[in-house]
């Protein structure tokens, strides 16, 4: 699937690509019975289902690394360390993830190599990121010149959309400091409030199209560029772009919400992204 | 005075700073981060940044200098607790197994790893070696290797997936099922019932779709089962003196039950209803999981050492305080058996029967009338399999009514579109307000059609009543399955066992003992309606938890 230099996913002949599916039985069979209606795998198709499985790992132990370390820095046996504190105050600066099992599979992401979300654009940006700060698009390294940032979830609550909002455009402004001459466009629904919060700002965006629009699927062309359904006052019309940024819907992380429970603070869902914006929790004894 | 303590949690820019401005006033700073190294530059959520730079960059020389500010890197918090006027946290710090001190940011480690993985610090642009700088900038060199993958992670059992997956492709059946029940006894059953999150966690997905890993659990159970392999008991030769009740015969309880026998503890297991098993038996549907099966893998449960007494309503047959005089620990695993009211007129009249009490009907074989049109209403599992039952038994037709629309229902994907296959129509943005009959029968339901409003709470959209838009829907039965919760009036008042405003129990999340020592918890009975595997999770987490609480109490 991939192809860059140096580093490819093989696809192996003999491991098996597709997903195997349970033998069911028919809907007219199933009528006035009880029947069981999934009848599992066959020997067959457990075989080849099992021999799918990546079995994800990390460091494997092979030791190479070790064997390489001229100045012997590399120790297999460090242990985790237990450390016990105590505190008077506790400050948490949750920050959100971002679930991309969450995202919508019509608008490409994982199938298409242009379609990259938030995130990623944002280490894309960065010096320290994997392009040290160009925007190239994923599949040919090539500079775009059009982009489109979407909004990628259906709803969210009114806090974690601004917040998602601010964070899109917020790269969208990157964007047009390094690209002067790119189309920029961004797609987001329910703008109503964002555009009153953020009425200044907004008057003074450098040529970045905001339009309150749904996409509802982005389609590979040939070239990997990108063939957008965008749903405007309820007409369909068709767009195409070079690299699509996908909005994503942040989230408070499980770890922080229990965290916080057994501290017993109330963290209210996206409220911390309130108060001045400091994104901070914060509790005293 | 001594310096006030202060843990700060994140080491994203907001935290740096919140650590540099709480150090600048003489506070004691400990910063925990749980990636290997500081974070980067950041994009703003807060604000728009239409001047300059709109990356909100820390200041990590300043924070890494600081006399007052302590930085653990690569740490989770494991336990936390608020206490005696402070704040105890117990973090582990993972190993990096890279001596920094020594490193000499050659990069030499780098080009001869053999693993390529992808790119967490740049959010999966591209790869990384599994050791690797965590930030070019910082360059604290870590080797990544995780004690679980994702799925197994992600599984509330923690079944090591990758494992008995992979003794299948080596078509190793029997040492896979070994592999499984080290940490479930119900492979069968979970096997057909179980949602499967570690499926949706699976990294495959992002290739091409995920491991059907549900699928391949039922195989070698069936496998099994289908070629009359008997499947092994391993328990000690001699069991201890103490005794356990188990409250529930659920998969909770048996789970709790089985894995108490393995160590060595017999149980007594009191169950009010004729056969055993909770939801097993009385909530999921033939179609998904028969009786026989169940039953082959209960009594192969129950011989290790698990005594059964059916139709024993503990509060009714016997007394919980003859329970707690008889046995030296309990475990309650009840289930939420008991269905939420939609609380609308005319619930009383006849032709309304709760979804979880329709099931339960169907399932122990009573005849159901099955005459004209039935609605069942609500979004999650027992609804689509209130649905699907209600058309095997012969309903005209069947119709389900959810408030939101199909994007939101909680059920599985795949019961919703089995239900649909079926022929069970569907009807979105409707809410019932009143049910209307005559002679204390009902003949229809009263609804409003509903429109999406502003996300609530749950990052959900809220449904909103449309005004004016009331129609009826004729039908003589209706079916509400909305949610369920506990039935605790077995429990006395006086034995101050704590209950929750959601009618559930609290537990320690890790020995699952109540607030009552000797009495243990888990299942939906805890955790309100959940799903099979996360009962049984706790349920061995329990077996845990009584076997260190019997220890102590024997070494007294």
């Amino acid at each position: 699937m991939y192809e860059k230099k140096g580093r490819f996913i093989v696809e192996f002949q003999d491991i098996p690509k597709a997903r195997q599916h349970q033998i069911e039985i028919d809907v007219e069979e199933r009528r006035g019975n009880y029947n069981e209606v999934e009848l599992g795998f066959d020997e067959q198709r457990a075989l080849q289902e099992a021999k799918r499985c990546l079995s994800c790992r990390r460091c494997l132990g092979c030791a190479l690394c070790w064997a390489e370390c001229k100045p012997e820095a590399i120790i297999f046996e460090m242990e985790d360390e237990i450390l016990d504190l105590e505190a008077d105050s506790v400050i948490i600066a949750p920050g959100v993830e971002r679930p991309l099992g969450r995202l919508d599979k019509r608008l490409g992401f994982g199938a298409h190599l242009n379609v990259i979300t938030d995130t990623q654009l944002e280490r894309m940006l960065s010096r320290t990121g994997p392009s040290a700060g160009l925007v190239i698009r994923p599949y040919d390294g090539e500079v775009p010149a059009s982009i489109a940032f979407v909004q990628s979830y259906a709803a969210a609550s009114p806090e974690m959309h601004q917040a998602a909002l601010c964070f899109g455009i917020n790269g969208a402004i990157q964007v047009r400091s390094k690209l002067p001459q790119a189309d920029i466009n961004v797609f987001a629904a329910n703008l109503e409030d964002f555009k009153e919060a953020h009425q200044e700002s907004l008057a003074r965006l450098d040529r970045i199209e905001i339009t309150e629009a749904s996409v509802s699927q982005v389609d590979a062309l040939e070239d990997q560029s990108l063939e957008l359904s965008i749903e405007v006052n309820g007409s369909v019309q068709k767009s195409e772009f070079d690299l699509v940024v996908l909005i994503t819907e942040p989230h408070i992380s499980q770890e922080i919400k229990s965290l916080s429970k057994s501290l017993g603070l109330g963290i209210e869902y996206a409220n911390f992204l309130m108060g001045g914006g400091q994104g901070l929790i914060s509790a005293d004894k | 005075m001594s310096a006030k303590r202060v843990i700060i949690f994140g080491g994203d820019p907001a935290g740096v700073a919140a650590a540099l401005a709480q150090a600048e006033a003489g506070m004691q700073v400990t910063l925990i981060e749980p990636s290997p190294g500081l974070g980067g530059e950041r994009l703003s959520q807060t604000q728009l940044v239409v001047d300059g730079s709109a990356f909100v960059d820390p200041n990590l020389e300043a924070v890494k200098k600081h006399p007052n500010i302590r930085i653990i890197t690569n740490a989770q918090v494991e336990h936390a607790a608020a206490e005696n006027g402070s704040y105890r946290l117990r973090v582990r710090r993972n190993t990096a197994r890279v001596d920094l001190e020594k490193c000499n940011d050659c990069r030499a480690c780098m080009r001869v790893c053999p693993i390529h993985m992808y790119d967490d610090f740049n959010e999966g642009l591209g790869f990384r070696t599994a050791i690797d700088f965590f930030n070019p900038e910082t360059g604290t060199y870590n080797i990544f290797k995780e004690d679980m993958p994702v799925c197994q992670a992600t599984c509330p059992a923690n079944l090591d997936i990758r494992s008995y997956v992979g003794l299948i492709a080596d078509g190793k059946y029997e040492e896979s099922l070994a592999k499984i029940r080290e940490r479930l006894p119900f492979a069968l059953s979970i096997g057909r019932v179980c949602p499967h999150p570690c499926e949706t966690a699976c990294n495959r997905g992002y290739v091409d779709e995920p491991i059907s890993i549900c699928t391949l659990k039922r195989f070698v159970a069936d496998y099994e089962m289908n070629n009359e392999i008997p499947p092994p008991v391993d328990v000690p030769d001699e069991f201890h003196k103490e005794k356990v009740a188990l409250i529930g015969a659920g998969p909770a309880s048996l789970s709790c039950g089985y894995f108490l026998a393995k160590a060595g503890y017999r149980s007594v297991c009191f169950e009010a209803l004729p056969e055993p098993g909770g939801m097993f038996r009385y909530g999921i549907p033939e179609y998904r999981l028969s009786t026989p099966t169940l039953m082959y893998e209960i009594n192969w449960i129950l011989s290790h050492g698990i005594e059964l007494r059916c139709n024993t309503r503990v509060g009714k047959d016997i007394s919980f305080a003859d329970i707690q005089k008889e046995y030296d620990a309990i475990f309650i695993g009840v289930g939420a058996h008991t269905g939420i009211k939609l609380q609308i007129k005319g619930e009383e009249l006849e032709g309304v029967v709760d979804g979880v009490d329709f099931l339960r009907d169907v399932n122990m074989g009573k005849p159901v009338n099955a005459k004209g049109k039935v609605i069942v209403i609500g979004g999650g599992n027992v609804a689509m399999d209130a649905a699907r039952v209600s058309w095997r038994e012969g309903f005209d037709e069947v119709h389900v009514l959810y408030r939101r629309t199909k994007k939101e229902m909680p059920a599985s994907p795949w019961e919703i579109d089995a239900a649909e296959h079926e022929g069970v129509k569907f009807q979105y943005l409707v809410a019932p307000i009143e049910v209307v009959g005559k002679n204390g029968k009902m003949t229809g339901l009263k609804c409003l059609r509903m429109q999406l409003g502003e996300p609530d709470a749950s990052g959900r959209r809220r449904p909103v009543p449309i005004e004016g838009s009331e129609f009826v829907i004729e039908a003589e039965t209706l079916i509400p399955a909305i949610s369920q919760r506990p039935d605790l009036s077995f429990v006395p008042e006086e034995g101050g066992l704590n209950i929750t405003r959601w009618n559930t129990f609290h537990v320690d999340q890790q020995t699952f003992m109540t607030n009552v020592p000797g009495i243990f918890s888990a299942g939906d009975v805890e955790t309100g309606p959940d799903i099979a595997i996360r009962a049984c999770a706790n349920g061995r987490k329990a077996a845990d938890g009584i076997i260190q609480y019997l220890q102590a109490k024997g070494s007294k």
